[in-house]
């Protein structure tokens, strides 16, 4: 595509331009500062998760790179273009989902579907988009006789009626039941699989996991952290987690002397965190070990063959766990 | 897509959702068509005095004397531009504005332009079939006459449909939510109808000049001396097309300075 526009002052990164590229944004609604500052780019194909709790700046953010604010500082380049100083050149090229899935009243989801194509200079075929996104069946129903999921879908495939390179979505699964998130996931991954650029926000850490490539984790309006999720469990949250139901008169303190543990919680559940899983599920596995509670393992209770360890689970960090590390709170909270 | 072509494409679109939402077709229909059959049937045969007042002995003093429903068809198709305009438009932008539909378009290609005149050009359309049905009615039912000056007629209809579709968008910014949106349409709409003498003509000196302050009462007027409810040279009335045109210039200031494309932040 040959372009027009100026050449932006955008940062390059090995070379090759960043699809987003935002420096040192700020906005402030009254005296609540909304976003604090942010800098960061996105690249051609990854998929980029903002991960936080409500009120963080997500959607603002958004918000501005789609040219529907302005921020009171900061540069924002979009596919090449200032976003600030042409906003319908990057309209043009950019698909947007917004976090309250609005249509217009007494449609039908096929007239949905066309009243949105007709607003591009260039728009993919109405009924080929029905199709890829399963709605074939709902094409001519009015769009408020849409499930939750099947309204998210409509609303995913409006955005990505103009074929655009770069598409935002807010919150694409929040309120859905799981049975429709995951249909959504595998959306987003095929989007992300004909190489498109897929900003997304969200706080379910499992959705950022499995769906993207980098993610920010944004807090008060500020980028706390940004990289691979797995490089941020890593960072953030290392280590494995073991994992079993609390038996009565365990012995917390000799476990804690285990080698290789290094916290224990225990509550309902005894909670492990080590970077040494063989050597402590090796211990845990001992039945004349010290934290063992009297009786031993093959105690009257337990049974033949049933030992004290039960619900036993080994998992790793999680992006959660980076989140409370990271912010000291819950990402739900 | 050209911007014309686009505009129409919408104008499309909210004919289609106007006439299938059949509570708004209702309201912008219903309300003028019914109480032109109520009052068209009580007042039938009787006379009214245009602009002037019956004296004692039941002279119209003052104005023209008309049979009643030659001047109360004109109101009530001037009652119809209004509801199709100013309130169902009203109700559905605040409607639009709060579920988030006009921020969603902001964030495509479509210009603000090509959004309005779709919106406009159908409560026009609209406006123009609610004068048509309220004459056919009137005539067959009451037998009003036709627009004596059809195209004044139709001058005054589209003028005062965009200067109420502009009132319509500016009153948007003083709606906080799509709730409140009917009562704010019906309280700023309603009682101005009653002082400006869209069902009786009266004479109340201090409801009058109130009336005459607002756009309502000189739509009214035009409608009236379009319709040949009052005399006139040709139909025209310069004077009350100027007020309309004024307030017209008004709303689409406010409209440029306040119109919000999103609910306030809560």
């Amino acid at each position: 595509m040959i372009s027009t526009e100026p050449m932006p002052a955008a940062t390059r990164l090995g070379g090759e331009m960043a699809d987003i590229d935002v420096t040192g944004l700020v906005k402030r609604y009254g005296d609540v500062v909304a976003v604090d500052g942010l800098t960061f780019a996105v690249q051609k194909g990854e998929v980029f998760g903002m991960l936080g709790p409500n009120g963080a700046g997500k959607t603002t953010t958004l918000e501005i790179i789609e040219g529907l604010r302005t921020p009171d500082a900061g540069t924002v380049t979009v596919l090449g273009t200032d976003v600030l100083a042409h906003p319908g050149t990057v309209k043009e090229r950019i698909g947007v989902q917004l976090q309250a899935t609005a249509l217009p009243p007494f449609t039908k989801v096929r007239e949905a579907v066309q009243l949105f194509a007709a607003l591009y200079q260039r728009s993919r075929p109405v009924e080929e988009v029905i199709e890829e996104f399963n709605l074939g069946e709902k094409a001519d129903a009015y769009t408020d006789k849409l499930s939750g999921g099947q309204m998210q879908r409509l609303s995913i495939a409006l955005a990505l009626i103009n074929d655009p390179d770069l598409v935002f979505l807010d919150e694409p699964t929040t309120g859905l039941d799981p049975q429709a998130r995951l249909n959504i996931w595998s959306v987003i991954e095929g989007i992300k699989g004909r190489g498109k650029t897929v900003v997304l926000t969200t706080h379910y850490m499992e959705e950022a996991e499995r769906l993207c490539d980098r993610v920010a984790v944004i807090e008060r309006g500020r980028i706390v952290a940004l990289d691979t999720p797995r490089r941020l469990i890593s960072q953030y949250a290392p280590g494995t987690t073991v994992e079993f139901a609390n038996v009565p008169g365990l012995d917390v303190e000799s476990l804690r002397k285990v080698p290789g543990v290094e916290r224990v919680v225990a509550d309902g559940r005894v909670s492990i965190t080590t970077r040494k899983p063989e050597i402590v599920l090796h211990a845990l596995l001992d039945p004349s070990a010290p934290w063992v509670p009297s009786g031993g393992a093959d105690g009257d209770a337990g049974g033949e063959g049933e030992g004290v360890i039960r619900d036993l689970m080994v998992r790793h960090g999680t992006l959660e766990d980076v989140f409370l590390r990271l912010t000291g709170r819950s990402l739900r909270e | 897509m050209s911007d014309l072509a686009v505009s129409l494409r919408q104008v499309r679109a909210e004919q289609r959702g106007f006439w299938r939402n059949r509570v708004a077709a209702l309201f912008g229909f219903g309300f003028p068509i019914m109480f032109l059959l109520i009052f068209g049937t009580i007042f039938k045969g009787q006379s009214t005095c245009v602009d002037g007042t019956f004296s004692a002995r039941g002279q119209c003093v003052g104005g023209a004397e008309v049979p009643y429903n030659n001047f109360f068809v004109p109101a009530m198709a001037a009652w119809g531009v209004l509801t199709t305009c100013f309130s169902n438009l009203t109700i559905s932008v605040v409607n639009r504005r709060d579920n988030g539909l006009l921020k969603r378009l902001r964030g495509t290609p479509l210009p603000s332009a090509a959004f309005v005149a779709g919106i406009l050009g159908s409560a026009l359309i609209s406006a123009v079939i609610v004068v048509a049905l309220t004459a056919v009615v009137g005539h067959l039912l009451y037998q009003a006459p036709w627009p004596a000056h059809p195209l004044p007629a139709l001058v005054t209809v589209l003028l005062a449909g965009v200067v109420f579709c502009v009132i319509g968008l500016a009153i948007t910014a003083v709606i906080p939510n799509a709730d409140a949106a009917p009562a704010v349409v019906n309280f700023t709409s309603l009682p101005i109808l009653f002082i400006s003498g869209f069902f009786f003509n009266f004479n109340n000196a201090v409801f009058g000049d109130i009336a005459k302050v607002f756009p309502i009462y000189w739509f009214k007027e035009s409608m009236l001396t379009a319709f040949g409810a009052k005399p006139s040279s040709g139909g025209w009335n310069g004077e009350d097309l100027l007020v309309l045109l004024i307030w017209g210039v008004l709303g689409l200031a406010v409209t440029l300075r306040f119109f919000r494309w999103e609910s306030r932040r809560v």
